[in-house]
């Protein structure tokens, strides 16, 4: 088990370094530079000169990239270009509200694919799977941001039950802190289901048709028994790693959803600092992002090994 | 509504302690050391006021933000509060004072001697005086600093004490704008910060003034907050306790922040949403005339725009009106020179669209016109694009599109290597020093390249001219030329909108793009949503059951006649259903609003009953139709409920 973690470990730093890098690049190639930014449409190209020179933006992009690398292995993620602030603490002031996001969209997402996946797969083909299937189709073919004003409209200025935007934290009560949060999660949920349900629904009827399964409905055993005891658990593998995508790819904020409903989480940051050409926060954004990543994935794998003995075995024996 | 409209509901005091002393030229009044606000009957204290901007705010110090101390609107807006200039500019374009009290210039008209107003404290106890002013000042004109927004000021030499509250402002030049771009509040450089502050470093982030409101908090989740200075200088402001800025980047969803109530003020530039608000009447939309303008660079050093025949073609090809309306929505003025919409000049020789004179002028060259055009790549700026590749087509030029992000179309123009690209001329108080940066042949930030002598020689004179009237026939005869030989295009004109609900009182707005909200109110009895009912047929004596009531005779009559189930819908599509009930209650039920039940009175053929609303009804004689009548404050209509289920 030690030398798996070893051998995730060095994996997650070659794709830290892979990934920084390439992003690093990316962004250099985009036209104009924060000292455009900073200096305004009004300026002459001495005064960007001088920007940059302070900026440190005249360095090959190269340097760049390693003297940010050689911080960030200090722990100094930098300061931002463009609000002058420390990027470590832009990002752990947004971290509460991505996490929150996070969970709530993720419990909501499996709240209905769960039980939907479960129906679909106990009689596939059924009206109820055609209907279930159908409508998830549906919602996954509308675009987020359709989706999130239609919600806003719904719930926020015709019912008035859920504020339309913002974000209230913990700090100002629970409940309206969960209140703030129910329509950005349930517009990511509405998508996210989806491939959710389907997969649960395929490795169901395939865990359905297996021999343990024949044997207990020959003992009789009640139909919801045996789906949620007996059938759910070997059924959830590859849910279980879809899931793990899903949580990796919402730890770097859903900056569409972030946007629409005014939450100050990690993908707003992002996006923002891309447009303003804020290297250092651009960085640190993807840095944490990717470690957030690597790490949900390595759970994941952990989690296989909890879900099937036949993994963990495999793990323990050193094959895995 | 305009802000105009909004005029007589400003504080008088601010117009009205002013003294004419003697600088007629540029309308400047001095001040009493006590600027008492003249409290209107019905202006309120307390409250919080809820304001969603489209952009975040990057810092108060000059050195912070960065665009040299260029303020958005937003920015702008939230920076009044806390931060005061030494003078600004009212409605009718007279300067007002605010730390200063009077200007006077000296003989030579190269220095400004600026008498302050005494006993003024920041909020972190330091005094106002001349020490900070000198201050802040040296600071920006210290060549060290490399301050990008000097330039902006560069006739400004020095500035010195004079006394602990008098300063020297000391010209290069004679300057004619300096009172005017002193009281311009886009401009970050004339706010006066605590010069503890500043020292500490501590200034940016956490702002310290002499505003009406103080620097709270700052943070991603709870928005930016400031609180009311309960010692501010002008007694009796501000109104409200406190004001919370939230950015909201999406415009439609700001918009429905504002019509679920989360919101009190937004920040609008999306036609639709303009208009929507406008036609609500629980909304007012406010609008502050800017100058300024949206234009096109044509970029004069490059072939074949380097030829009069082709940027006149463009130029009449250009239908500024249909970009309006197309892109913008229809909420932006016309533009017929730079100078903003309220500034007059007489035949501007604006080139009127004419496809005609254009396709002539292409003819006239003879030679293929290839040339490329930057502009935004948001939708607004495919939109902008799209049409004018539309409109050259129609005169035979093929017009290249190149959609670009903001700083990578600044890079382009600043390069000079552009051929036409979307642009904007900022809005200020004053346009002579814009101007001259923008289009003198020896200014470093001349992206057009535009070269001509007698240009040279009207930006000049502009620069030093002192009498009024004649430097505005000088940068008149600046536009003209402008208009005849083509650098720029226009696409609009400038202009802000804000929407506010109703409870909001008393915005008054000051000259440029920003709205003080210093001289707010909220009127927490104006929460309701309900609409003026356009259609009330007939209105009760009272809402209220008279007490005591005194005609008992026929309450059981009108108690059989309502006991059950009722339903009707008003004039919004609202639904409700009423179940009037044998104990005397009835069960209130407006779809997806209320649920609750509250006891009723029957008295004189008419039973009252209260929701959020007072309800009368009025059983008539038809057994299955009974009318309600409704009002909340001045605010009353009637819908005809039906009885079943």
């Amino acid at each position: 088990m030690i030398k798996l973690i070893a051998k995730k470990l060095l994996r997650l730093f070659f794709i830290l370094i892979a990934v920084t890098a390439i992003t690093f690049f990316m962004v250099n190639l985009l036209p104009g530079d924060a000292a455009y930014n900073i200096a305004g449409p009004d300026s002459t190209a001495e005064e960007i000169e001088n920007i940059r020179k302070d900026l440190g933006l005249n360095e090959n992009v190269v340097v760049r990239y390693l003297n940010w690398l050689f911080k960030v292995v200090k722990g100094d993620l930098g300061e931002s270009l463009l609000a002058r602030g420390l990027v470590s603490r832009a990002i752990v002031s947004r971290l509460p509200v991505t996490i929150e996001l996070l969970v709530l969209s993720v419990l909501l997402s499996l709240m209905l694919a769960i039980p939907f996946g479960v129906i679909c797969a106990y009689k596939p083909g059924s009206l109820i799977d055609k209907a279930v299937s159908s409508t998830a189709f549906g919602m996954m073919a509308v675009p987020v941001f359709v989706m999130g004003i239609a919600l806003i409209y719904i719930f926020s200025i015709h019912l008035r039950w859920l504020p339309a935007t913002g974000f209230s934290p913990i700090s100002a009560g629970i409940f309206a802190n969960i209140k703030s949060l129910l329509l950005p999660a349930f517009t990511i949920a509405m998508v996210e289901w989806v491939p959710l349900m389907r997969v649960l629904r395929s490795d169901m009827i395939t865990t359905l048709q297996e021999n343990y399964i024949l044997m207990a409905r020959s003992k009789g055993l009640p139909a919801p028994y045996i789906l949620f005891r007996h059938a759910l658990q070997p059924s959830s593998l590859t849910l279980i790693t879809i899931l793990g995508l899903q949580i990796g790819h919402l730890f770097g904020g859903s900056m569409i959803v972030e946007t629409i409903f005014a939450l100050p989480g990690i993908g707003r940051l992002l996006i923002g600092s891309i447009f303003g050409r804020d290297y250092a926060m651009v960085q640190g954004c993807i840095l944490f992002t990717t470690i957030a990543y690597v790490i949900v994935n390595f759970a994941v794998d952990m989690l296989y090994a909890f879900l099937d003995p036949r993994i963990r075995k495999q793990m323990v024996d050193g094959h895995g | 509504m305009s802000f105009n409209t909004l005029k007589h509901l400003i504080p008088v005091a601010w117009i009205k302690c002013c003294l004419l002393i003697g600088v007629a030229a540029f309308g400047l009044c001095g001040c009493s050391q006590d600027a008492p606000v003249s409290k209107s009957k019905m202006s309120k204290y307390g409250g919080t006021l809820h304001v969603g901007t489209e952009t975040g705010f990057y810092g108060f110090d000059i050195f912070g933000p960065g665009k040299g101390g260029e303020l958005n609107p937003s920015m702008a807006t939230l920076n009044n509060l806390i931060q005061e200039p030494l003078f600004r500019l009212d409605l009718s374009g007279n300067i007002i004072p605010v730390l200063g009290l009077s200007a006077i210039l000296s003989d030579n008209n190269r220095a400004w001697d600026i008498k302050l107003r005494q006993s003024v404290f920041f909020h972190d106890g330091t005094p106002f005086n001349a020490d900070a002013v000198v201050l802040h000042w040296q600071r920006q004109l210290d060549p060290d600093n490399h301050f990008t927004g000097r330039k902006i000021f560069q006739a400004i030499q020095a500035v010195e004490k004079v006394d602990d509250y008098t300063v020297r402002f000391v010209l290069e030049f004679p300057w004619p704008p300096f009172l005017k771009l002193l009281s311009d509040e886009s401009y970050l450089s004339v706010f006066i910060p605590s010069p503890r502050a500043v020292k500490e470093g501590t200034h940016n982030g956490a702002p310290v003034g002499t505003g009406p409101f103080k620097f709270f908090k700052d943070s991603p989740t709870d928005g930016f907050i400031v609180v009311k200075n309960h010692d501010y200088w002008q007694k009796g402001l501000p109104y409200l306790d406190k004001i919370i800025f939230r950015v909201l980047p999406d415009h439609q969803s700001r918009y429905a922040s504002l019509i679920a109530g989360q919101m009190d003020v937004i920040y609008l530039d999306r036609g639709n949403l303009i208009q929507k608000a406008d036609k609500a009447p629980s909304f007012f939309t406010h609008h502050a005339k800017g100058s300024g303008a949206e234009i096109v660079l044509i970029n004069m050093r490059k072939p074949p725009l380097d030829d009069i025949r082709v940027r006149r073609a463009l130029a009449f090809a250009n239908y500024q009106k249909q970009e309006i309306k197309l892109a913008y929505g229809g909420i932006l003025p016309f533009a017929r020179h730079p100078l903003g919409e309220a500034f007059e000049c007489v035949n501007d020789a604006y080139p009127e669209h004419d496809l005609e004179k254009a396709r002539q002028l292409i003819a006239d060259y003879g030679k293929p016109v290839i040339i490329g055009y930057l502009h935004s790549n948001t939708s607004r700026g495919k939109v902008i694009g799209e049409l004018f590749q539309q409109l050259c087509k129609s005169i035979g030029v093929d017009l290249k599109l190149i959609p670009l992000p903001a700083n990578g179309q600044i890079m382009r123009v600043l390069k000079r290597d552009f051929h036409l690209a979307t642009w904007r001329i900022l809005s200020v108080n004053d346009h002579g020093p814009q101007l001259y940066r923008s289009f003198h042949s020896k200014s470093p930030t001349n992206f057009t390249g535009y070269s001509s002598t007698l240009m040279d020689a009207l930006l000049q004179s502009q620069r030093t001219e002192m009498g009024p009237e004649i430097r505005k026939e000088i940068l008149c005869d600046i536009a003209r030329l402008i208009n005849k030989d083509v650098p720029i295009l226009y696409r609009g004109g400038r202009r802000r909108y804000i929407a506010a609900s109703e409870k909001v009182k008393n915005i008054s707005d000051i000259a440029g793009l920003t709205v003080n909200m210093a001289t707010a109110w909220i009127d927490s009895e104006k929460k309701s949503r309900i609409k003026t009912h356009k259609t009330v047929q007939k209105v009760v004596d009272s809402f209220d059951c008279p007490d005591p009531c005194k005609d008992f005779e026929d309450t059981d009559v009108i108690k059989a006649k309502i006991l059950g189930t009722w339903k009707g819908m008003d004039d919004w599509g609202a639904k409700y259903k009423f179940i009037f009930k044998e104990d005397n209650t009835v069960r209130l039920h407006k779809t997806g609003r209320m649920k609750k039940t509250v006891p009723y009175e029957i008295c004189s053929s008419k039973v009252y009953f209260q929701g959020r609303v007072k309800l009368v009804a009025t059983p008539g004689t038809d057994k299955n139709k009974m009318e309600i009548q409704w009002k909340r404050d001045d605010i009353q209509g009637v819908v005809v409920f039906f009885k079943g289920d």
